[in-house]
Parts: structure tokens; sequence; C-alpha cells
């Protein structure tokens, strides 16, 4: 079984001594540059930002929210993680505090945005799901939001293990541990894949 | 746990980073070497494998542009920056003028009347007090100038838009804070302490207000400049 090849390469190198030179502009109140950084990553990051929000939120003012942190705080970058890293931690707090501030408004009235988007995918019967790609899209929905994002940073956006801890601002080792409890529970709700009986425990056995 | 079992862990575990290319080449190569002898664990890549493509084949959301919008709000932070306030008193100048230019000439007129004389009683005023002895220059204040006894903003923050301004009162009520500058159009206000107050404290008041679900973005003036 073939293993992709590392991503390492002289490609990414030239794309971070870009983002840096950019950001470095961004601190001495460049807005040009910053236009550059928005234009660069508001793509990714509004797929990112949309799919924790449930397909739901506000992404367009997050977006806009995380821009804004960047230009006040460019000056703040010691080059302690990469660019890209340091940019998807801002949005990812972002997030937050707009999930936060939405949970807040809808608790009055109704379920939280979470807890909607879960009821939402369980409503989903299993014998509704035909094919594979529609139980991992259900099996990704119901998994608990940092465990997700988990998946969404090391798979959409191919971020490292430690460059997740930095994102969202926690130790390694949850880090492993959320992509360990993602991997189990995916594992546990998709049991006839590829023939398999699911339910595996870990990887210890 | 035998060297085999931890073989097994450690390579199961890397799995997700040996697919999205961030593991160390050590780790690869050790974990192709334990891959050539355990079915599992290529089972285990090959799912993984379609997991990481089921993620990527997720419906995308066509990102808005949102360029403008962001820049006027770069430009009302500019405002509010500004230490003299120059900008807003070029805004006041501006509405001033449109404001003769856009109503009755009647209007005009009697703003202009107003103007002269209140032109001239300023100048009999100037001529008086000029004519005492020992007097100093006048210190003239505007609207829009900063009132020399208010504190210095430590802490600005952007409300939820659901948010009034008697809830930000209520929220402040008893955390020393007070509000000193703000709305602008972007939503900035700038908040100040009554009294003095450590880099420290204001830390701690601004992770307080961002733990606050109606506060969208606080932060402390000092880390921004």
């Amino acid at each position: 079984m073939s293993i992709p090849p590392s991503i390492a390469d002289t490609a990414s190198e030239r794309s971070e001594e870009r983002d840096l030179e950019l950001l470095r502009s961004v601190a001495s109140r460049d807005q040009r540059a910053l236009e550059q950084l928005y234009r660069l990553y508001r793509r990714p990051l509004t797929q990112f930002l949309w799919r924790l929000q449930g397909g739901g939120g506000s992404v367009d003012e997050a977006i806009n929210d995380t821009f804004w942190v960047v230009w006040r705080q460019a000056h703040r970058f010691r080059g302690d993680s990469r660019v890209s890293t340091w940019i998807t931690g801002i949005a990812w707090r972002c997030a937050m505090s707009a999930l936060r501030r939405n949970t807040h408004e809808r608790t009055a009235s109704g379920p939280a945005a979470e807890a909607q988007m879960l009821l939402a995918t369980a409503e989903m019967a299993p014998q509704e799901l035909e094919d594979r790609d529609q139980w991992l899209a259900h099996g990704l929905a119901s998994l608990p939001l940092e465990q997700r994002a988990t998946l969404e940073l090391a798979y959409f956006l191919g971020h490292s293990c430690v460059e997740i801890a930095q994102i969202m601002e926690c130790p390694v080792n949850t880090v492993k541990a959320r992509m360990f409890q993602a991997r189990l529970k995916l594992r546990n709700l998709l049991p006839t894949l590829d023939g398999s009986t699911g339910q595996t425990q870990s990887g210890g056995s | 746990m035998s060297q085999s079992q931890r073989g097994h862990r450690q390579t199961w575990d890397l799995i997700p980073w040996i697919l999205n290319g961030t593991a160390s080449v050590a780790d690869r190569e050790a974990a192709e070497a334990h891959l050539r002898e355990c079915a599992a664990c290529r089972e285990e890549l090959q799912f993984q494998r379609s997991v990481q493509t089921a993620v990527a084949a997720q419906p995308q959301l066509e990102p808005a542009e949102g360029w403008a919008g962001l820049q006027e709000r770069l430009m009302n932070d500019a405002v509010l920056d500004s230490p003299h306030r120059a900008s807003s008193r070029t805004f006041i100048g501006q509405r001033t003028a449109r404001f003769a230019f856009t109503h009755n000439w009647w209007v005009g007129a009697l703003a202009a009347m107003v103007v002269l004389e209140a032109w001239g009683i300023g100048a009999l005023g100037l001529a008086l007090w000029s004519s005492q002895p020992g007097a100093r220059a006048p210190v003239y204040q505007t609207l829009a100038a900063k009132p020399a006894t208010a504190a210095s903003p430590t802490i600005r923050i952007v409300l939820a838009p659901t948010m009034t301004v008697g809830e930000l009162q209520q929220l402040l009520y008893g955390t020393g804070l007070q509000a000193v500058g703000g709305p602008t159009e972007g939503g900035v206000w700038s908040l100040a302490h009554a009294g003095t107050s450590s880099q420290a404290a204001t830390d701690a008041e601004v992770r307080a207000l961002r733990a606050n679900a109606a506060i969208r973005f606080a932060e402390a003036v000092g880390s921004a400049q």
C-alpha cells in the first residue's frame, strides 16, 4: 500500500516566505498586503468555518472579524508557528466566539446551534443512507465540535498535530485524543464499510 | 506492551498525519515498515483515506466578496485610533457643509446670520477679555475632542448586534470600567478605568469580556498600538 509523499516541499516553503513578507507589511499598516492575505485565505477559511457552524451562521462576519484581528495583531507575530497556522487559530477563536454568541441568543427560544445540527443529522435514519459518502457525511456531522474541527484541520486544511494544538490552544495530547475519539466514533458509526464488522475498540488491539 | 504492539499502536496513531503529509520522515519510515506486516493497519489507512476524501468532498460555500466591508471597518478604526481625532473633526465639518448646501436657501441664510451674530459677540468678548491685564491664552475644546478629565481608553470592544447601550452599562456596572468613546460606524466602543489599573487587571478584564457571549471582540488598547 502506498503512502503519499510529504508536502513539506519547496513550494510550501515559498508560500511561507510570501506569507511572512505580507504579514510584515501588514504590521507596518499596509492595507494592500492585508488584502492579499485576505484573498489567499478567504476561500479555505470560509469552508472551514462554514462546516464548523453546520452549514449555517454568519461565516462572512467571522472571516471579516478574523482579518480585522490579523490587521490589529500582525505586529505581535513572533514566528512561533507558520503564518497559516496563526491565521487559522484566529479564525477558530472567532468561530468559537460566534458560536457562543449564537448559542446565547438561541437559548431563550430554542436549542443551541450545535444541538440543532446534531438533531438534523440524527433525523437521517441509517437505512436511508445509501452509500459510503452519505454514511461518512452523516458520521462527520455527528461528531462533537472539537473532534470534527480536528479532522477538518488535519484532512481539509492539512495541518500537523502540533499546529492543530497551536490553533485550538490545547496540549498536543488533547489533539491526539480528539483524533483518536473521532476515528473510533466514525468506525463504530460505519460498521459495514468494506465488509468490516465495525466496533473497532482501538489501535492497540 | 510488546515491541510489536507498541509499533502497531504508534502506526495506528500516525495514520492521519501520514495521510496529510505532516508526519516526520522517521515516523513515516517506521510506519511503512509496520504497514508491510500489519493487515489491520493497512485497512485503517484505507479507511482513513476514504474519510479524508469525504471531508474534501463536502459541499462548499462560495466565499463572499467582503473586502470592501473590512476596509471600511479599518478606516473607522483609524478614526478611533487618531490621537487628536482629526478625522472625526473633518467628518463633522463635511456634514455641516452638506447641511448648508442641501437645505432651503433661507435656512442657509438664517444659519449665516446666526454665525455672523455669534462671531460678532465672540469678537466683542475677545476684545474685552484681551484688554484685561495678565490675561492668558484661551483654551478651546470642540465637541469631538476628548475631555481633559476623561480617563484614557484601556480596552476596546465590539458588541453583538442585539446588545443595547443599556445592557452594556449594566455589564460594566461594578467592574470599574466605563465607556468613554464609541460606537464608531464599525461598532467599536472604548472603555476606560474609573481609577488606576494595572496591565494584569486589564488583561483579566479583557478575558472576562471575551467570555461574555454578547461581546464579539475585546482587546487591550496597548496591545494593538
